[in-house]
């Protein structure tokens, strides 16, 4: 496997006043990065994937993935309470050229540890790509 | 995770202690420990790291590149000069309450884009950008 090298910000996620994805500044923000970083994180905490739904974070990869230099590692954060959605997540950024996902554990409920196994057993088993698993502040 | 056929981690505990065992323990088979944060990032690369995800990065990659560079190459006092710089943009942050938040203000300070925070995040209103900016201006980064 490829070890992940450089600087790879978390990127936010730009809205518009209403909170919507705003394309325009999404582009002009990835091609702010492009040329000074070595990849780009999406949909983890700073982008705050957790507060939108699954087809958002769909929208905003395909957004990203428009505009990123073929250059750049680009990681796409998958997580959410349940494995069906982070699956379709995992795949779909499979999709559209990412060179890995990760995530979290699922949150919300307080799940045992076999249960936590199983569902990075199903992500991992579910795309061909890295996967890497986050560990967010204890 | 290795065994489960995951690449690697991302370490944001902001404990380096932790970060040492995991890499200790995982990263000479080839798991990936990666630094989720650029807090400590100095400390991080002494101690094996090659990567890190800085939020800092979204508005001030120039800085975090710095002590990328610095750190990897072996240059410990401009790594610690980098490190101390990196770190006082924190104290920025943190005049923002959120980091998250913060993010978003240094952006619109640097006119790098228009983005906001998506509810229930708030934007900061225009005092708490004034003090950012004279904060930034201070440091030397605008």
């Amino acid at each position: 496997m490829k070890r992940l090298q450089g600087q790879i910000p978390p990127m936010v996620t730009p809205f518009d006043r209403d909170g919507n994805i705003c394309e325009a500044s999404v582009a002009t923000l990835v091609q702010f990065l492009n040329t000074k970083v070595q990849g780009l994180f999406v949909c983890g905490s700073y982008g705050c994937g957790p507060l939108m739904n699954v087809e958002e974070r769909k929208s905003l990869v395909e957004m990203v993935s428009k505009h990123i230099s073929p250059d750049l590692q680009f990681v796409v954060h998958v997580g959410t309470t349940n494995v069906r959605d982070s699956i379709e997540l995992a795949k779909h950024a499979q999709d559209n050229g990412v060179h890995g996902v990760a995530s979290v554990v699922p949150f919300y409920f307080h799940h045992d540890q076999e249960s936590i196994k199983r569902f990075f057993e199903r992500l991992v088993g579910a795309v061909d790509i890295q996967y890497t698993s986050t560990i967010i502040r204890s | 995770m290795r065994d489960l056929g995951a690449a690697g981690i991302k370490d944001s505990s902001f404990d380096i202690v932790a970060f040492e065992r995991l890499e200790r323990e995982l990263g000479s088979s080839g798991f990936d420990v990666v630094l989720g944060t650029e807090a400590m990032f100095l400390s991080a690369a002494v101690l094996g790291a090659r990567a890190f995800i800085p939020g800092l990065g979204n508005a001030f990659p120039e800085v975090c590149n710095d002590l990328y560079e610095a750190a990897i190459s072996g240059n410990l006092d401009e790594a610690r000069r980098a490190q101390s710089r990196v770190n006082a943009l924190r104290d920025i942050m943190y005049l923002a309450k959120s980091t998250v938040v913060a993010v978003y203000s240094f952006l619109k300070i640097r006119n790098v884009c228009e983005a906001y925070p998506r509810e229930p995040f708030l934007p900061l209103g225009s005092a708490e950008l004034g003090r950012m900016t004279s904060e930034l201006k201070e440091l030397g980064v605008m």
